[in-house]
């Protein structure tokens, strides 16, 4: 029996994952995405429009409802009583922190991950960011420069449907944006205050939708973002990226999949995964061209980790732990950090 | 589903199945919906679908009668109704019998945590309401429900009020406040509490964000500068594409 190969195995489903498997769909690759948790349906999952007294414990959640599982923290705002009891967060795989330290690790498991209550705050680079390293010799710059990725921005920007005004700030340049979010009493307030010590107080670049757009409804302002938005008036994985992705007939989805390592042949070119599916708990091979580690911050600096013989090419990438950002920056910045992964070269040993 | 128009209808939809009142057998005043929003209520109207009597899950009655009775004089019924309408106590005993941890002096980082917690709760609550009674019956020879309302009122202004602290009551101000805050929690996570306040968010569906609307208002009239604001008029950036251009910082 042939062994299936696919041109692509997308590992992760949340913003970077979403975005690489809907660009490699479109561009009529046959796509093996993987997620480490289930299937998010927003309509099952999200109880957005209850009101606080609608819910049995009032917001704050049956204090067993963690219990027996192997990871007890709960992770604060995104997980919470309006979507509890949906598997959403990852709780039966636990991280230990090294002593004297108290990382505090938030993973989303559900299609989608953390960009489904994402803050959506998306401001461009500008080269300050870009070139920060000449302005204070901190770090290594990018690669490139703002001039260069601005026509990237705008596709992203148009997309996703991003709403702010013109600042004219070269270290948060201005890009293609929706009408702005009108300002609460709140706002003038503080911008009146601020602008008398000369702090300027401005819009953020916020991806949410104050006008219909591409097909997706404009806000409502029902205030429940950060557990998920149950229309999709803003961007996230669940509503645009991945939906783009199945219409092309082009993606195979596997849920509850958490990839171990990356496999490598004997020239140290990556030929697939191996993931262990949750329910039956064995593991299994996936093979392609291509492999695109996509898993968060630190699952895919994990899966690098465990990946061995002949070693992948550590020395050439970057693994910054950026971990909290939940911006556009992250999608640029993990973008170019799969394409260095994927490289082989000479190696040192990765442990 | 994703990419798909929603109409404002099917929000209508999301919003009538989220928002049916079921009701939870027990409570007398407490209505909440359990059920998920795919799954159409049959319950309407308000609570009890039994006539029996309510039993509290964790207070003996007498606690549960002086509870009731406290957290109406800390929230009392004035031109907005008061925490015995709005089923405070109801509140506290499920919670306190389910130990939810409402206030913490830290974080709830495991199971563990939440149960001791609730577990310290659950003391408090019945060492506090005993301090009360035995506070009582050697300043008026009587528990705290037999005395009169003025003598009710002044102990519990000499716990609420600095001013009024006395050396010896230590630690019936430390269950005041702990009373004080489920009791604040208890009235304002409910519809009665909510719309005392004249809470916006009751509203769940809003057309266009309203923003500060209160272009007459004493307090606000200042801040507006229309011609200087960055986000000012947004109705009249209503086409797609448009930017409110201002002020360059």
């Amino acid at each position: 029996m042939p062994v299936e190969k696919f041109d692509v195995v997308v590992v992760g489903t949340g913003a970077g994952g979403g975005t690489a498997m809907k660009i490699l769909c479109e561009a009529g690759l046959r796509v093996c995405a993987i997620n480490s948790g289930p299937r998010l349906e927003p309509a099952k999952d999200y109880r957005l429009h209850r009101q606080v007294y609608d819910l049995k414990y009032r917001g704050f959640g049956d204090p067993l409802r963690l219990q027996g599982k192997a990871h007890q923290e709960p992770y604060s705002v995104e997980e919470s009583e309006y979507s509890e009891g949906h598997d959403l967060f990852e709780h039966d795989v636990a991280y230990s922190n090294a002593p004297g330290t108290d990382w505090y690790w938030k993973r989303c498991k559900a299609t989608g991950g953390k960009a489904n209550f994402w803050g959506r705050s998306s401001a461009r680079f500008g080269d300050i960011d870009f070139k920060a390293a000449d302005l204070d010799s901190f770090g290594e710059n990018w690669p490139v420069d703002y001039a260069e990725i601005a026509p990237w921005f705008s596709k992203a920007e148009r997309y996703m449907g991003v709403a702010s005004t013109v600042q004219n700030r070269p270290s948060n340049p201005d890009g293609d944006y929706l009408p702005p979010i009108p300002w609460r009493c709140i706002d003038y307030i503080i911008q009146k205050g601020a602008e008398k010590i000369g702090v300027p107080y401005l819009p953020d670049r916020c991806a949410q939708l104050t006008v219909a757009h591409n097909g997706h409804p404009a806000c409502h302002y029902c205030g429940n973002c950060t557990r998920g938005c149950d229309v999709g008036a803003f961007f996230s994985p669940t509503w645009f990226t991945i939906p783009d992705a199945e219409a092309t007939k082009n993606l195979t989805l596997l849920t509850s999949a958490l990839v171990r390592c990356v496999l490598v042949d004997e020239n140290g070119l990556a030929k697939g995964v191996a993931y262990v599916d949750r329910a039956t708990k064995r593991e299994v091979e996936i093979y392609a061209q291509v492999v695109v580690l996509a898993a968060s911050c630190l699952e895919t600096a994990h899966i690098m980790l465990n990946s061995k013989s002949p070693p992948l090419a550590f020395r050439h990438c970057q693994l910054q732990q950026t971990a909290g950002s939940e911006s556009l920056r992250s999608l640029v910045r993990w973008s170019w950090l799969w394409i260095l992964a994927a490289a082989p070269g000479p190696t040192h040993h990765a442990g | 589903m994703g990419g798909q128009n929603i109409e404002r209808r099917q929000i209508l939809r999301f919003i009538a199945l989220a928002s049916v009142a079921g009701s939870y057998p027990g409570f007398s005043k407490w209505c909440f919906a359990c059920v998920p929003d795919h799954v159409t209520s049959t319950i309407s109207g308000p609570a009890q679908t039994k006539l029996e009597p309510f039993m509290p899950l964790f207070f003996p009655p007498p606690k549960y009668r002086m509870l009731e009775h406290l957290t109406e004089m800390i929230i009392p019924a004035d031109d907005t109704p008061g925490a015995k309408e709005a089923g405070v106590a109801e509140f506290i005993d499920f919670m306190v019998a389910n130990r939810v941890p409402i206030t913490a002096n830290r974080d709830v980082r495991s199971t563990d945590d939440a149960l001791e917690l609730g577990n310290e709760a659950q003391n408090r609550f019945l060492l506090g309401l005993d301090w009360m009674n035995a506070r009582c019956k050697s300043e008026f020879g009587r528990g705290f429900m037999d005395c009169l309302p003025e003598q009710q009122q002044s102990l519990l202004e000499e716990l609420a009020y600095k001013a009024k602290f006395k050396p010896t009551s230590e630690s019936g101000r430390e269950f005041f406040r702990l009373l004080r805050d489920y009791t604040v929690v208890g009235y304002y996570t409910t519809r009665i509490g909510l719309e005392s306040l004249g809470y916006p968010g009751l509203r769940v569906v809003w057309a266009s964000m309203p923003g500060c609307n209160h272009l007459k208002d004493p307090e606000h009239i200042h801040l507006h500068e229309q011609a200087d604001s960055p986000a000012a008029a947004p109705a009249n950036a209503r086409q797609k594409g448009a930017v409110c251009a201002r002020r360059e910082i």
